[in-house]
């Protein structure tokens, strides 16, 4: 086949532009590098739930009010509830999982490269690495505490798809949980240069009826010192888990 | 008189010769010098994964590891015990230069271990405690990535990292401490130079009781060298435990293919050390007291 002359030049024309609109979009790749922490109290529920001693009131930042527990999850959770001093993963300073994490009452620092995103978060320093380079999930499964975090941008939007969860970690200090079947799709979208909307959906058929979501605002750390520093958890509670542990 | 001149200008002729001689080869070397790769910064490139240090060292710096019954137990070939090369490079003896109490205290710790009686006697590697600077850089593979204002170290290890601030703040209040302290980095030349400090006296330097106090300062020298590597400095210093500052230093290779990944390495999540204190009391209640020695190693 003959290609006329034009067709090429508009055609390598159109290359260039294209090649400019990509690389336009890289260079506004939203910056979400630096010190961010969520301020509400979904680490202690992320359901509606009262005042009690040491636990601030708190409306839910469940999308719809309740989470859609299959009716034996209901029970397990209510169980979880009841149990939730000693059962509650965090009493013995594990790594809370995805998305507890960010819910944390603690801040966490993100940075940004071509190929990666890393989280870095205060609380037991626990760290995630977001692979940018279009890479799948390993196979599996894998039992990660934090799970495995693959991301990309949607516009606007980091979409950071996580699966191969451990089926060991809570939602919150309420008995909120899930199974090993778990699969996050956290979606940081910037709204303005000090936010970022965090929504999250949860997927797992072991234990939902269906998929739900919840969100939060993001804030920036202000102080103009601000930086990580450490909260030792298991060392600081050493002393008495090594009496059971 | 003449003659003491003309031996000066001859000396000075001479030096200049030797300096021209001297002067040029360097000149040739420098135009074909190693250049290292670079970041859009222009600072050395010093990202991607490392292997972290000499084999063994995590055990003892100065000994290396291990005895010959963790050696059956790793099924480790007698050529691959003991220090695999000298990481204290001064004192030129490869010694920690502890005070005398502190030493005192250290050979105490090598008893300790063998029959733990509390955690303190436990490694703080083996609870899974943030192990600072240097320990982190020879306890296993480590992960650098450079931005503008921080250069980020992750450890595989225990999902350990260090934030080092590059923009040249202040370090944190003194009242603050941490497992792994407080680090503040610069460029010299092409040197990444981190600063340490605000520790704790947690942390062992090994798994050999080698503790320090909360006045540690450790200055770190990261260098990029030919052949893919990093050459690793590390200048401690402890008035409150040490006679004076000493120094160790090893090289790090680059591990890993473009996709290479670190996987989560969860510890504290699975470790119990309730077995070992009982066991350590029980043997202290019988009177079984015994020093941690790699003697056997060269019968």
């Amino acid at each position: 086949m003959r290609i006329s002359a034009p067709f090429v030049s508009v055609s390598v024309a159109t290359s260039f532009l294209l090649a400019l609109a990509v690389s336009e979009a890289e260079a506004q790749t939203p910056n979400l590098q630096g010190i961010w922490q969520a301020v509400n109290t979904a680490a202690w529920d992320i359901e509606d739930h009262s005042g009690s001693l040491g636990i601030p009131a708190g409306q839910g930042v469940v999308d719809g009010g309740a989470i859609p527990y299959q009716p034996w999850a209901l029970l397990q959770k209510q169980e979880n509830f009841t149990n939730r001093a000693t059962a509650d993963p965090l009493a013995s300073c594990a790594m809370p999982g995805v998305p507890r994490i960010t819910y944390m009452p603690y801040p966490f620092q993100i940075l940004q490269f071509d190929d990666r995103i890393l989280i870095l978060y205060e609380y037991v320093h626990a760290t995630r690495t977001i692979y940018m380079n279009g890479s799948d999930h390993p196979d599996g499964h894998i039992d990660f505490w934090m799970g495995d975090s693959r991301g990309r941008w949607e516009g606007e939007t980091l979409v950071v798809d996580v699966i191969h969860f451990n089926d060991q970690t809570w939602f919150d200090r309420a008995g909120n949980f899930h199974s090993e079947a778990l699969h996050v799709v956290e979606r940081y979208t910037p709204r303005g240069p000090n936010h970022i909307d965090y929504e999250v959906t949860i997927e797992d058929p072991n234990v939902f009826t269906r998929p739900w979501t919840m969100r939060m605002p993001l804030y920036r750390r202000q102080e103009p010192n601000v930086q990580l520093l450490e909260y030792e958890c298991y060392a600081y509670a050493e002393e008495d888990l090594a009496k059971d542990k | 008189m003449q003659k003491k001149i003309w031996q000066k200008i001859n000396r000075v002729g001479a030096i200049g010769m030797i300096a021209l001689l001297g002067a040029m080869p360097v000149e040739l070397y420098a135009q074909q010098a190693w250049e290292p790769p670079r970041t859009v910064d222009g600072h050395p490139d010093l990202q991607g994964y490392w292997d972290g240090g000499p084999a063994n060292a995590s055990h003892s710096i100065e000994d290396g590891c291990c005895d010959v019954v963790h050696a059956r137990m790793q099924s480790r070939t007698p050529d691959r015990l003991g220090l695999l090369e000298p990481l204290i490079i001064d004192p030129p003896d490869g010694r920690i230069p502890y005070q005398e109490w502190a030493e005192v205290k250290r050979t105490q710790l090598l008893y300790d271990m063998e029959t733990p009686t509390e955690l303190g006697h436990i490694d703080p590697e083996d609870r899974c405690l943030l192990l600072g600077a240097p320990r982190s850089n020879y306890r296993g593979d480590l992960e650098i990535r450079q931005t503008k204002d921080f250069i980020v170290i992750l450890y595989e290890w225990a999902h350990a990292y260090r934030v080092i601030p590059m923009d040249g703040r202040a370090h944190v209040g003194e009242t603050i401490s941490m497992y792994n302290g407080d680090s503040r980095g610069r460029w010299e030349g092409d040197t990444l130079v981190v600063e340490a400090r605000n520790f704790n006296d947690q942390v062992w330097l090994d798994s050999h009781g080698s503790f320090y106090s909360d006045k540690l300062r450790v200055v770190e020298r990261w260098e990029l060298v030919e052949g893919d590597a990093i050459r690793y400095e590390a200048t401690i210093e402890d008035p409150n435990v040490f006679t004076r500052p000493w120094t160790l230093a090893f090289t790090m290779g680059r591990i890993g293919g473009d996709d290479y990944e670190f996987f989560e390495e969860a510890c504290w999540e699975g470790v119990t050390n309730k077995h070992r204190l009982a066991a350590g009391r029980l043997a202290v209640e019988a009177g079984e007291r015994q020093l941690h020695t790699h003697e056997e190693e060269s019968q």
